[in-house]
C-alpha cells in the first residue's frame, strides 16, 4: 500500500479546515474528523514503498514496514488528542487541526521520500505549516506572529543548511568529496539539526516561542515539526555520518548534544512556568537526538527513530497536561499550582505515566535507544555515568508531582475562580495522551523498529 | 559559459536585488515572482515539463497570495543599506563564485551561471530573512534563499530529479501561504507590514504660549495665536 490515502486525507481535510476557519465549529469539525480519518489511514496502510521505490535493505522501513505508518499514526492521534485537550479548556486556535493535518501531510512525504534532498524540503514545509496556529486571528495576540516569524526563520535556515550539507558529500555524480568538504557537510548537518531542535546554545527561538505562544500550539511548532526534520536528516540523509574520520567535528556535535541534554534538564528544573519547563525538556531530549549525527558508529538510525517517535508522543502528552492543569487552575506558574494533584488526581496519574514514558525502563525501546545513542557517542568508560546524568530528566517530572502534592495555597474568597468549560474532556484527552506515550516508549505499538 | 545563461543570471540577480531593496511592496512581490519563474529555466536548459510546470505554478501562486494580501500602496521597510550597496554585495558574491568555479571546474556539474546567481541570491536574502522586521520582507528573504539554494544545487550537482523539484515547488507555495498569513496578521496588528508594532495613535496636540519646546515625535506644537486662527 502507498501513502496516498493518508496524503489525500491530510491535505484535503487540512486545507478544508483552514479555508473554513472563519466558522469555528465547521473548521474544528472538519479538522477533528480529518485527524481521525488520517489516524485510520495510517493505521490501516503499512507503508511499504517510498513514493514508488520499495524500501532498500538496511533502512528502518525494510526491517519494519510499518514504521512510517506508525509514526504518522502516533503523530495524528497525538494531534487529535491535543486538539481535544485544547477544546476542553477553550484554548484551541481555529487553525490548529488544519495546520496539524498539513504538517503531517508534508511530514509523511518527507519520511516516505527516497530522495534525501526532497525529504529535507518536505520537512521544511512541515515546519512552516506548524506556525499557522500562532497566526490565528483572534486566538492570540500579535506576539504570536513574532514567535511565528522566529520559527519560520529557523525552519528555512535549517532547511537550507541541511540541503547544502547533503549536496557536498554527494558532489558531482554522487562521489564522496574530499575531507574538507565532508567536514563542512557534517558540521552543517549538525548545525541544521541543532538549530531546528532548539538544543541549548541555540534554544532562544524555542524559549521565545514558549514565552509568546499558547501552550496548546507548542507541540506542533516545538516538537512535531522539528522531530520530522531531524528524522528526515538523520534517517533519510545519513550521508555525512557515513564519512569515516572527522573526530573533531563529531566531538563538537557530541559535546553540544550532551550539554543540551544536561543544561536543558537544569533549565527545566529552574524555570517556574510550565511552558518553559516543556520547552527545555524538549531541548534536553533534542540534545540526545543530536548524538545520532555525532556518534562515530553507524546504524543509529533506528535508535534515533525510536527516540524521536517517543519525543513526539511524550512531549505532546506533557503539553496536553500543561493545557489541562492551566485550564483547571487558571495559572501555569508552579508557584500558583500547589496542590494541583490533590485537586486533580487523574492528571497526577497522567503526569506519572508521562514521566515513566520519558525515562523508560530497562529493556524498553526508549531506554534502549537512549543507551545506544549515549554508548555510540561517548564510548564504554563514560557511557554509564553519562547515561545516569541523562536520566535526571525524571527529576523534572518529580518536581512537578511534588508541587502537586504540596498543601495548596489559601484561595481568596472573593477572587475570581477559573471555571473552564468541559474539563472532563481535557482530562480524558490527557490520560489518553499519557497512555499513548507509555505505549510508544514501551514498544507496544511499534512495528518492530528501533 | 553560455552568454544567454549569463544574461539570464544577471536579470535574475537584478530582480533579487529589487525584491530586497524596493520600498513599494508590490514591486518587491513582482520581483520575487520573476526570480521564481526564471530560476528553474536557469538551472536547467531543457527542464522536464512536469517539474517546470510545478515550479512556475508555485512561484506564481506564492506571488499571487502575497499580492492579494498587500492591499493598496503598502510600503515595506526596504534595504537599510540602499540598492546600490545591495547591487555591490550581489555582484561581489557572484564574481567571487565565478572565480572559484573557474579555478575548480570539476566542482560544477551544472551551469556555472546558476551557482553564481544562487550564491548572489543567498547573500542578498540573508539580511531580510534573518533580521527583517516586516512580514513581507521576511517572506521575500525566505523565498529568495530557497531559490538561491536550488540554483546552487543545480549548478553543483546537476539537474534535480522530479520529486526534488516537486518538493521545492511545495516549499515555495507553502512559503507564499505562510507569508500571506503573516502579512494579514501584521496589517491587523500595526496597520502596516511591521510585526509586533502597535497601530500608531493619533498625535496629541499641546498648546503653549510660544513654540520653543523640543517636542516628542508624536507631539504637535502650536502657539496660542495659531490656536486662535486654526480651524476648529
Amino acid at each position: 500500500m502507498s501513502l496516498l490515502p493518508f496524503l489525500i486525507v491530510a491535505f484535503g481535510a487540512g486545507t478544508a479546515s483552514l479555508l473554513a476557519r472563519h466558522r469555528a465549529d465547521l473548521a474544528g469539525g472538519i479538522g477533528i474528523a480529518g485527524l481521525a480519518l488520517a489516524s485510520l489511514a495510517a493505521a490501516s496502510t503499512p507503508i511499504l514503498e517510498r513514493l514508488g521505490a520499495p524500501f532498500a535493505p538496511g533502512e528502518p522501513g525494510a526491517g519494519a514496514p510499518g514504521d512510517v505508518a506508525v509514526l504518522l499514526l502516533v503523530a495524528a492521534v497525538s494531534g487529535l488528542l491535543i486538539v481535544l485537550a485544547g477544546a476542553g479548556t477553550g484554548t484551541v486556535p481555529r487553525s490548529l487541526p488544519g495546520a496539524t493535518l498539513l504538517t503531517l501531510g508534508w511530514g509523511g512525504l518527507a519520511l516516505a521520500t527516497s530522495t534525501p534532498q526532497a525529504a529535507i524540503f518536505f520537512a521544511t514545509a512541515a515546519g512552516l505549516t506548524s506556525v499557522l496556529p500562532l497566526l490565528d486571528t483572534g486566538a492570540v495576540t500579535d506576539r504570536g506572529a513574532v514567535a511565528a516569524v522566529a520559527v519560520v526563520r529557523v525552519a528555512v535556515v535549517a532547511g537550507i543548511a541541511a540541503w547544502l550539507a547533503l549536496l557536498v558529500p554527494a558532489g558531482a555524480d554522487g562521489v564522496a568529496s574530499a575531507d574538507g568538504d565532508a567536514s563542512l557537510a557534517l558540521l552543517a548537518a549538525g548545525a541544521a539539526v541543532a538549530v531546528r531542535l532548539g538544543v541549548v546554545p541555540l534554544h532562544r527561538p524555542n524559549a521565545r516561542l514558549a514565552n509568546l505562544a499558547p501552550p496548546v500550539t507548542l507541540p506542533l511548532a516545538l516538537v512535531v515539526g522539528p522531530a520530522i526534520f531531524a528524522l528526515a536528516m538523520v534517517w533519510g540523509a545519513g550521508t555525512p555520518a557515513d564519512v569515516a574520520g572527522l573526530g573533531i567535528e563529531r566531538g563538537a556535535i557530541v559535546v553540544v548534544g550532551l550539554a543540551s541534554a544536561v543544561l536543558g534538564t537544569v533549565a527545566a528544573l529552574l524555570h517556574d512556568d510550565l511552558e518553559h519547563v516543556l520547552a527545555y525538556a524538549v531541548a534536553a531530549d533534542g540534545g540526545l537526538a543530536l548524538l545520532a549525527l555525532g556518534a562515530s558508529a553507524g546504524g543509529l538510525d533506528g535508535a534515533a527513530w525510536t527516540w524521536l517517535l517517543a519525543l513526539i508522543a511524550g512531549r505532546t502528552a506533557l503539553a496536553g497536561w500543561v493545557v489541562a492543569v492551566g485550564g483547571r487552575s487558571g495559572s501555569r506558574r508552579l508557584g500558583d499550582l500547589g496542590g494541583w494533584a490533590r485537586r486533580s488526581p487523574l492528571l497526577a496519574v497522567a503526569l506519572g505515566a508521562i514521566a515513566v514514558a520519558a525515562v523508560g525502563w530497562p529493556d524498553s525501546p526508549v531506554f534502549a535507544a537512549r543507551q545506544t545513542l549515549v554508548d555510540a557517542a561517548v564510548g564504554t568508560p563514560l557511557a554509564v555515568p553519562v547515561l545516569a546524568v541523562t536520566l535526571t530528566t525524571g527529576l523534572v517530572y518529580g518536581r512537578l508531582l511534588l508541587v502537586g502534592f504540596r498543601r495548596p495555597p489559601p484561595r481568596p474568597r472573593d477572587g475570581p475562580e477559573a471555571r473552564p468549560v468541559r474539563l472532563r474532556l481535557a482530562t480524558v484527552a490527557v490520560l489518553a495522551l499519557a497512555a499513548l506515550a507509555v505505549a510508544v516508549s514501551g514498544g507496544f505499538i511499534a512495528a518492530g523498529g528501533g | 559559459m553560455s552568454p544567454g545563461l549569463v544574461a539570464l543570471a544577471i536579470v535574475l540577480v537584478a530582480a533579487g536585488v529589487i525584491a530586497v531593496a524596493a520600498r513599494d511592496a508590490r514591486s518587491a512581490i513582482v520581483a520575487v515572482t520573476i526570480v521564481g519563474v526564471a530560476s528553474p529555466v536557469l538551472a536547467e536548459a531543457l527542464p522536464q515539463p512536469l517539474s517546470l510546470a510545478a515550479r512556475l505554478l508555485a512561484a506564481i501562486l506564492a506571488g499571487y497570495l502575497l499580492w492579494a494580501t498587500v492591499r493598496g500602496r503598502s510600503s515595506t521597510a526596504g534595504s537599510s543599506i540602499g540598492w546600490p550597496a545591495e547591487v555591490l554585495v550581489a555582484a561581489g558574491a557572484g564574481v567571487a563564485t565565478a572565480s572559484a568555479t573557474i579555478g575548480a571546474p570539476a566542482l560544477v556539474a551544472g551551469p556555472a551561471a546558476a551557482v553564481m546567481a544562487g550564491v548572489a541570491l543567498l547573500v542578498v536574502s540573508a539580511a531580510p530573512l534573518l533580521v527583517g522586521r516586516d512580514a513581507l520582507r521576511v517572506t521575500v528573504g525566505a523565498l529568495l534563499a530557497v531559490q538561491g539554494a536550488s540554483l546552487v544545487r543545480a549548478g553543483v550537482a546537476g539537474p534535480a530529479v522530479a520529486v526534488e523539484e516537486l518538493a521545492v515547488a511545495g516549499l515555495i507555495a507553502t512559503l507564499g501561504g505562510i507569508g500571506a498569513a503573516l502579512v494579514v496578521r501584521a496589517r491587523e496588528g500595526s496597520g502596516g507590514l511591521e510585526l509586533g508594532a502597535r497601530r500608531p495613535a493619533s498625535p496629541r496636540v499641546v498648546t503653549t504660549r510660544d513654540a520653543t519646546l523640543e517636542p516628542a515625535p508624536d507631539v504637535r506644537v502650536r502657539s496660542r495665536s495659531q490656536r486662535s486662527s486654526a480651524p476648529p
